[in-house]
């Protein structure tokens, strides 16, 4: 029945005369079904043969319905966070620098730590939108939405840091290369500039491609509350307010879907945008954290100076991008209804994949940058690796006072992604899950690593100092968090967290070339209903139980 | 009066007076320039006095009474030299008691922990309360270490502790007078026990040893300095492109052995009209680095006896603020010329020697600060200088992180309105710990002006009118005391002078300097006194292979040791320097073998005529055509040509 046309599936469906979903069975030994071996065929990308109308309810419900209970005391407290986020921010910016633990020999601390984590956290979503889209990997449409939503969260996080910790942020528009009083550009030469560039270009892009790409499946919960609100003009309002919940739904979602009426002339304006929007930030992937890097790349501290940053710091932002993207779609897997269907093994062994790939990328990085330092004859490079990162202080005197900071960065970056080796782990949520949750804190203590190692001991013995945090410091990263888990619950609340469209398309209903033509395995068995055990591969005109088999060539 | 004018009674005072108002000047009134002799016995003598009989034990310890940062306690209100790092400690606002790390450790009084190195590896360096019984009086006070003292020799400063001293002396330190009778300096069989309690010191500077980088502060003994003192070495790395001519201070540095460090970006200060130089040391004709007054400066530490007056004049010059003891503890404090002090050696208990050096901002005509402001709030001035704008400055930070020197001073909180103003404003002076400071509102800006409480006139009259204080936020740095040079140049213009003649300017840190170590002044001029020591084979620029090309360079120090002290301490000769030979030089200190593919002749040698008047150089040969004063720093030639062959 798989080859009757999307809508007449889903009619048949309805009438009772194909089955339903729930009589979907995976294929023994591929996990959820999509963790197929046979290299014959492709698995599913989306479980429990859904239909096109199922895939739209399924989203559409996410944000139309209640979540659940776990929803709202989650959001309380991810808010009360962000605002204590915000509190210490306005302290620091009332009081001073100061109050963070910075002193006169360590300049940058957790201020740019957190900057770099959190603009790395959002390469994923870039990724996962852009390069993979012009790869044509169809697995990335499960997560390309939340990924991109979380890059745009993640920037809204990291760029706060550089506007909070400079010594007079009511002056931070001196960055702009816009007129003054003194009649003075901004220095180009400066990396902190590019940065200001880069970053807001990649925030612009990302923006531009998160919603536009939004936009049909916007529209596509529009037109359900309006539909409902015709069917029931009697909702209740909601309480304290005129409004009717699906009035909003109307007002707020028209307005952001700009007026998408579903036509073909959208349809294609719409994939023209969206690849040339892939387009664009395909580079941006590598230029932003290149640029990043540059901050320490292009300086002369012994630690900072390297050029290996640029590819390093990339395949870092990758690394830990997947990982956050893993360690927040894991969970909501769980808790959303039917997720499990579109966000499948395959895809999470896919991400795993990649982590364990860019680890190991990151993981030959840390060796080089070593071996360089010691190959090199710097005695003051060398000394940053062996002397202030690598050797413990318990080991011997003169050792790192922050060897627990390197050490849990290697463990957790180089060691825990290795599992993925394994194919039962690399295939398991709850492995996943925990190496996602390593691999992030890896990477802060990365960042950590290379500014504060470096800088705590440079160059000149006399300026030798430790650098301490103070709760100031801590209590802004812990609300920067905040705010990134806020704006996400609430993305996962009101808006489609899945790429509705996109998801269509890559179902095997949509494929133009029909069934009977790619791969048949055993995973086509339960669409040809209840009758039909018996079909294997092969054209489909072995289906001569099947009622509809001579209109399989119409229709597609 | 009388005595000034010379006179003994009204009359001759009022015809003196008539004179002197006529020829605008008392003659004869002059100070008479006087030789003063050293009666070296007498001091002997008195040296003698401050002895102890016997051999100290655990059990029976010697005590030393010294003079600190506030002398005998007269200068304990004042909150520059209670912040001035005490000479050898370095420690601030305190005067804890202090001894040698094998004591510590003997005694189990290491501060904060059980390794002596370690000391400094807290949020909050400790010291351990003890109570000191010297001859039945007794004390409780904290115990710190200090390198190189004598095993069981306890060092007391006096000066602090006081009880009614005003809000800055209050508070700050141990009274040690109490341990002491009258006239005494020295005393034996003092008895040490451990009390509870720690008490919290804050030091300036973190970090006893100089981890073997010679780089940094070099020094050599005076047979070595006979022997090598003129040598030049020209060398040149074909692999490299590179061509050296280094004195016997850079021989002894990274730069004689390292690749050498291109710069990416021209510096336009050095470009030049002209197609060739007259030597490649030089500024290039025509180029702004060819106008004087170039600004230079270099402190020699040889004689530099380590005292700390330039951080201190430097601090009344420039309205540098104190910033208590707490912000010290977290490495705040702002002062922009600081005398670093390092141990040197392998074993805390008997290092081989102290060394130290003043730093302050060196001016780097290739200023790795200047690149990373993305506000150029810090640029490069057409005399040399380099400059930090505050108005533009809006505290990234950027510069300090890549500032090799580390002379950079970030305003972490507004330092300058509030600061310790010794003892007029009772809320506003805190000595010792606490928050920092509840009294005042936390920013003025926020506060319209006619609500804004003024500060007190005389709080004003204690700045120098000639220097901007800084806000928070904003990033400073020794400025070469620019307002002075500028005030010179306007005086010389306004009397139609061409050029600010030599000595009539000077900054603040040479002209307190006891010793005359700094020279600062116009380094194109070849008479001047900066020109000649810069021409010094002592001279060398600290982290110059970086390529910095700072315009203060340090002079290596030339100790001249007694000969039966140098046998005793380093029987190898491994300071010596004395078979020091760049083929094969034994070079045991860390990791610095320098490596010499090519010498010619002149290593080891130095026949013919002194080369003193030629600079060092590192030539980059890629660039010699672009670049053409790429020299470890700008020289004169003193009318001779510049080398031909490789050039």
């Amino acid at each position: 029945m798989s080859h009757l046309p999307p809508d007449q599936l889903t009619s048949e469906r309805l009438a009772g005369r194909a089955p339903d979903a729930s009589d979907w069975t995976p294929e023994p030994g591929s996990g959820d079904g999509s963790l197929t071996e046979d290299p014959s065929y492709r698995a599913p990308l989306v479980l429990n043969n859904r239909s096109v109308h199922e895939i739209t309810e399924i989203v559409c419900g996410y944000a139309e319905k209640s979540p659940g209970r776990w929803w709202l005391p989650l959001f309380g407290m991810a808010a009360s966070i962000a605002g204590l986020g915000q509190i210490m921010i306005l302290y620091l910016i009332i009081t001073g620098v100061g109050v963070w633990g910075l002193t006169n020999q360590v300049d940058w601390a957790w201020d740019i730590t957190n900057f770099v984590f959190w603009i790395g956290i959002g390469h994923a979503g870039t990724l996962i939108s852009a390069i993979l889209c012009l790869f044509k990997q169809q697995w990335r449409t499960a997560v390309n939405r939340s990924a991109e939503a979380m890059t745009i969260f993640a920037v809204v996080c990291a760029g706060i840091f550089p506007g909070i910790h400079v010594g007079r942020a009511w002056m931070a528009w001196f960055l702009a290369p816009v007129p003054n009083s003194n009649w003075i550009w901004p220095n180009f030469r400066s990396p902190l500039l590019w940065d200001v560039f880069a970053v807001s270009t990649y925030a612009t892009v990302s923006l531009l491609f998160w919603f536009m790409g939004m936009i049909p499946d916007l529209a596509t919960l529009r037109d359900r509350a309006d539909l409902r609100l015709r069917q029931n003009p009697h909702q209740a309002r909601l309480p304290f307010t005129p409004f009717k919940p699906d009035m909003l739904r109307v007002y707020i979602y028209g307005l952001l879907s700009f007026g998408w009426r579903n036509s073909s002339r959208h349809w294609m304006r719409y994939e023209k945008a969206y690849i040339l929007l892939a387009g664009l930030s395909t580079p941006l992937v590598l230029s932003v954290h290149s640029i990043v890097s540059f901050d320490f790349a292009t300086s002369i501290l012994p630690g900072w100076h390297t050029t290996i940053f640029p590819p390093y710091f990339v395949a870092g932002a990758v690394f830990g991008g997947f990982a956050m993207v893993l360690f927040l779609l894991i969970p909501a897997r769980e808790l959303f209804p039917n997720m499990k269907d579109l966000l499948t093994l395959r895809h999470l062994e896919n991400m795993a994949k990649i982590i364990l790939v860019t680890g190991m990328l990151v993981g030959f990085a840390y060796a080089m940058e070593f071996f360089i330092a010691w190959y090199g004859g710097n005695d003051f490079e060398y000394a940053v690796f062996a002397y202030n990162r690598a050797l413990p202080l318990w080991l011997h005197e003169d050792g790192a006072p922050y060897w627990w900071a390197y050490w849990t960065m290697i463990i957790c970056n180089v060691f825990s992604p290795q599992v993925f080796w394994v194919k039962s782990l690399r295939r398991n949520p709850v492995v996943i899950w925990i190496v996602a949750l390593l691999v992030t804190i890896g990477m802060w203590f990365e960042r950590f690593v290379i500014i504060v190692t470096s800088l705590h001991r440079a160059f000149i013995p006399g300026e030798w100092h430790m650098f301490y945090p103070t709760w100031v410091d801590i209590l802004t990263f812990v609300g920067s968090c905040g705010i990134f888990l806020t704006l996400f619950l609430l993305f996962l609340r009101f808006l489609p967290i899945f790429p509705i469209a996109e998801i269509k398309a890559i179902l095997p209903e949509a494929d133009p070339h029909g069934h009977g033509d790619h791969g048949h395995g055993h995973g086509h068995n339960q669409a040809h209903g209840p009758g039909a055990g018996g079909v294997g591969h092969g054209a489909s005109a072995i289906d001569s139980a099947d009622p509809d088999a001579p209109t399989q060539g119409e229709g597609h | 009066m009388r005595d000034r004018f010379g006179v003994s009674n009204r009359a001759d005072f009022e015809k003196r007076w008539r004179r002197a108002l006529h020829d605008g000047l008392v003659t004869d009134s002059a100070e008479r320039v006087q030789t003063p002799s050293t009666g070296m016995g007498n001091l002997a003598n008195a040296i003698r006095t401050i002895r102890v009989d016997g051999t100290p034990s655990e059990a029976a310890l010697d005590v030393l009474f010294t003079g600190g940062r506030t002398f005998d306690g007269r200068y304990a209100g004042n909150a520059w030299l209670q912040e001035l790092p005490d000479i050898g400690s370095m420690t601030t606002w305190d005067n804890p008691a202090l001894i040698s790390p094998g004591t510590a450790q003997k005694m189990g009084l290491v501060p904060g922990g059980d390794n002596p190195k370690h000391v400094y590896l807290r949020e909050h360096t400790t010291g351990k309360m003890v109570r000191l019984n010297v001859g039945g009086r007794t004390l409780e006070l904290p115990v710190w270490i200090c390198p190189g003292l004598a095993d069981d020799t306890v060092v007391l400063r006096l000066g602090y502790g006081r009880t009614r001293g005003g809000p800055v002396a209050e508070g700050s330190g141990f009274n040690t007078y109490e341990l002491r009778s009258a006239g005494q300096y020295a005393a034996g069989g003092a008895e040490m026990e451990r009390v509870p309690g720690d008490y919290w010191i804050a030091s300036t500077q973190n970090h006893w040893s100089l981890e073997g980088r010679t780089e940094i502060v070099r020094r050599v003994e005076l047979p070595a300095w006979q022997k090598y003192g003129d040598m030049r070495i020209e060398h040149t790395d074909e692999y490299e492109l590179a061509q050296s001519d280094l004195n016997f201070a850079e021989q002894l540095g990274v730069v004689s052995h390292a690749p050498p460090n291109r710069a990416i970006y021209h510096n336009p200060f050095n470009k030049g009209d002209g197609d060739d130089a007259v030597g490649k040391t030089d500024a290039e004709p025509g180029s702004t680095y060819a106008q004087g007054p170039q600004w230079g400066m270099t402190i020699d530490m040889a004689s530099c006896i380590g005292c700390g007056v330039c951080t201190i004049a430097c601090q009344s010059e420039n309205n540098i603020p104190v910033v208590g003891k707490q912000e010290v503890a977290k490495g705040r404090e702002m002062t922009w010329i600081r005398v670093d002090r390092y141990f040197v050696g392998d074993d805390l208990n008997d290092p081989e020697e102290v060394l130290h050096q003043p730093v302050a901002c060196v001016h780097c005509e290739n200023a790795p600060c200047e690149v990373v402001c993305p506000v150029n709030a810090t640029v490069h001035g057409p005399e040399g200088h380099n400059y930090m704008v505050y108005n533009r400055c809006i505290g990234t930070r950027y510069c300090a992180n890549n500032c090799p020197y580390k002379v950079r001073r970030f305003n972490f909180f507004d330092y300058a309105t509030k600061q310790l103003d010794g003892g007029l404003n009772a809320e506003t002076s805190r000595a010792t710990g606490g928050v920092f400071d509840d009294a005042l509102p936390p920013n003025q800006h926020f506060i319209p002006p006619r609500l804004r409480s003024r500060l007190s006139e005389i709080e004003k009259m204690k700045h120098n009118p000639n220097v901007t204080v800084r806000s928070r936020g904003v990033m400073e740095k020794c400025t070469y005391c620019i307002q002075r040079t500028n005030n010179a140049k306007i005086e010389t213009k306004l009397k139609g002078m061409e050029s600010v003649p030599e000595g009539f300017v000077q900054t603040a840190c040479q002209q307190a300097c006891p010793t005359n170590s700094i020279v600062f002044g116009d380094i194109l001029d070849p008479d001047s006194a900066v020109s000649k020591t810069r021409d010094s084979g002592r001279n060398y620029a600290v982290l110059g292979y970086l390529n910095t090309r700072p315009r203060t360079t340090h002079m290596m120090a030339v100790y001249n040791a007694n000969p039966e002290i140098l046998k005793a301490e380093d029987p190898e000769g491994r300071y010596k320097y004395l078979d020091w030979h760049p083929h094969d030089v034994k070079w045991v200190k860390k990791g610095l073998e320098p490596h010499y593919q090519h010498m010619d002749e002149h290593g080891g040698e130095h026949g013919e005529e002194p080369h003193a008047s030629l600079g060092s150089s590192f030539i980059d040969l890629n660039r010699r055509d672009e670049d053409a004063g790429y020299a470890l720093s700008l020289k004169v030639l003193k009318g001779a040509v510049a080398q031909g062959g490789l050039l």
